[in-house]
């Protein structure tokens, strides 16, 4: 069991944003929450990465209570797409694909030039947009480079925050069956997408 | 040669110009007039109580009096940093106190000791002006730094949360804040440095020419004053940040809301 969550409830500035959520996620599963907008579905991820610590109930990851070290551990092991990719587009796409790997834990594994023309090449973007600013580039693009990101870092276990909400239908049926069909890959999105949420193996519905 | 001194009436009918710019601000409506007077008046008190107590402190040129004179003022540097960053001051005064009184002992017992060579660093005469303009500039750097590099991490979460995620060690995912921070603080510096001396003579060149200097001295004193604020305000924003970075994060390695003033 990679993710176990028993009863969470998250509550902000007396808010609630979801009360005694259940579910678990095993390896190799594909997970998808989904829910009406505000209803906390990032806030799942919030939580479960130790960006916040304001819920009730029980997380387990990999069989463990989520501590500082739990945390720092499944840092290392999930890659994570979040919703809102308007950041550091002061950056090219092609420095924004290698800014992972200027990080001491990720230098020995920094892809060649090939790796990412496969990546953009399975994701139909056209590579001449490397050289472009992130701000530069459409929404669709901006969530495919944020795909291919997470995905060089080579993870088991990726969390995806809307991850096809900006994409058109054939290049989002490309994404789903590239991501959904890898049994190697454990995943937990949210989304509101159905074509998305009609292929995982299994929907929470907030 | 020294000064010509300036009578207190002199100086009084020389507030007189003040007319002129306090009547366009007012022209304008720009709401500053009552705050322009409260603040000139303000630094007319403080400035005379300062040159009243400065005298009192060159005669008596006591080491210990001189060095409670600077704690103050690095209290009073670490208060103003803080409130202008809109921090809270019980998170911050250890570390800002640290980095900017491990800064001065370098700087000052450097300049002093190697540049200008006086045998007796705590000199009132040499330790108190230099070390007082060192924290001026030491404060402006460290407010603009401050409010760059805290409340970026408070606003651009996701960036550093990727970053965390992605990789990265604490500090990894806090250089890029460093770097715009030290860029904010220091990009003016750096641009005022390239022009020094071609559109209008800096402050200490002016007051010691006044003073009798000759101007072969005062351009020493003033290219040493400059390296000596550079250097020291770049020390002490790096310090500043690396050890508050200690503490400002909680053990998930998030940034811990409170330390922000609302």
């Amino acid at each position: 069991m990679i993710f176990s969550l028993h009863n969470v409830s998250v509550v902000f500035n007396e808010q609630p944003i979801f009360a005694s959520l259940s579910f678990e996620v095993s390896r190799g599963e594909k997970v998808a929450i989904s829910g009406i907008s505000g209803k906390g579905k990032s806030s799942i991820f919030n939580v479960l990465l130790g960006f916040e610590q304001r819920f009730t109930g029980e997380i387990l990851f990999e069989g463990k209570p989520l501590t500082p070290t739990t945390i720092h551990r499944l840092r290392t092991q999930v890659g994570w797409l979040p919703q809102e990719l308007n950041f550091l587009s002061t950056l090219t796409v092609k420095e924004f694909l290698y800014a992972p790997f200027e990080y001491q834990a990720n230098k020995a594994n920094r892809p060649h030039s090939e790796v990412i023309e496969q990546w953009f090449d399975a994701f139909e973007l056209k590579p001449d947009i490397l050289n472009h600013p992130l701000s530069a580039i459409s929404g669709g693009e901006k969530q495919r480079v944020g795909l291919i990101t997470v995905l060089l870092l080579k993870r088991s276990i990726l969390l995806l925050d809307e991850p096809v909400s900006a994409l058109d239908v054939a290049t989002k049926q490309k994404v789903i069956d590239l991501l959904l069909s890898d049994s190697q890959l454990t995943i937990l999105s949210s989304s509101h997408d159905a074509a998305w949420n009609n292929r995982c193996d299994k929907i929470i519905t907030l | 040669m020294h000064a010509t001194d300036i009578s207190w009436t002199g100086l009084l009918v020389s507030e007189l110009l003040l007319a002129i710019p306090l009547f366009i601000l007012g022209y304008y409506r720009t709401h500053l007039v009552r705050s322009a007077i409260v603040s000139v008046l303000r630094m007319t008190v403080q400035l005379f109580l300062v040159g009243i107590y400065l005298g009192y402190i060159f005669k008596l040129n006591n080491p210990y009096i001189n060095v409670l004179w600077v704690v103050v003022m690095i209290g009073v540097t670490c208060q103003t940093i803080t409130r202008r960053s809109k921090l809270k001051l019980k998170y911050f005064l250890i570390p800002f106190a640290l980095s900017i009184v491990f800064t001065l002992i370098i700087i000052d017992a450097f300049f002093l000791g190697f540049t200008i060579r006086i045998g007796y660093l705590l000199d009132a005469r040499y330790f108190i002006p230099i070390t007082g303009m060192l924290l001026g500039n030491i404060m402006q750097s460290n407010v603009i730094a401050s409010n760059s590099f805290y409340h970026n991490i408070h606003e651009n979460r996701i960036p550093f949360r990727f970053a965390l995620t992605s990789g990265a060690t604490q500090h990894e995912a806090i250089f890029p804040f460093i770097g715009d921070a030290l860029k904010k603080a220091f990009n003016p510096t750096i641009a005022q440095m390239a022009t020094i001396g071609l559109v209008s003579l800096p402050g200490m060149m002016t007051g010691q020419i006044l003073g009798g200097s000759d101007p072969s001295v005062a351009i020493k004193y003033q290219i040493m004053m400059m390296i000596a604020i550079f250097t020291a305000s770049v020390l002490s924003v790096f310090l500043n940040i690396r050890l508050s970075s200690r503490f400002i994060f909680d053990p998930f390695g998030n940034l811990r809301e409170e330390i922000i003033q609302k």
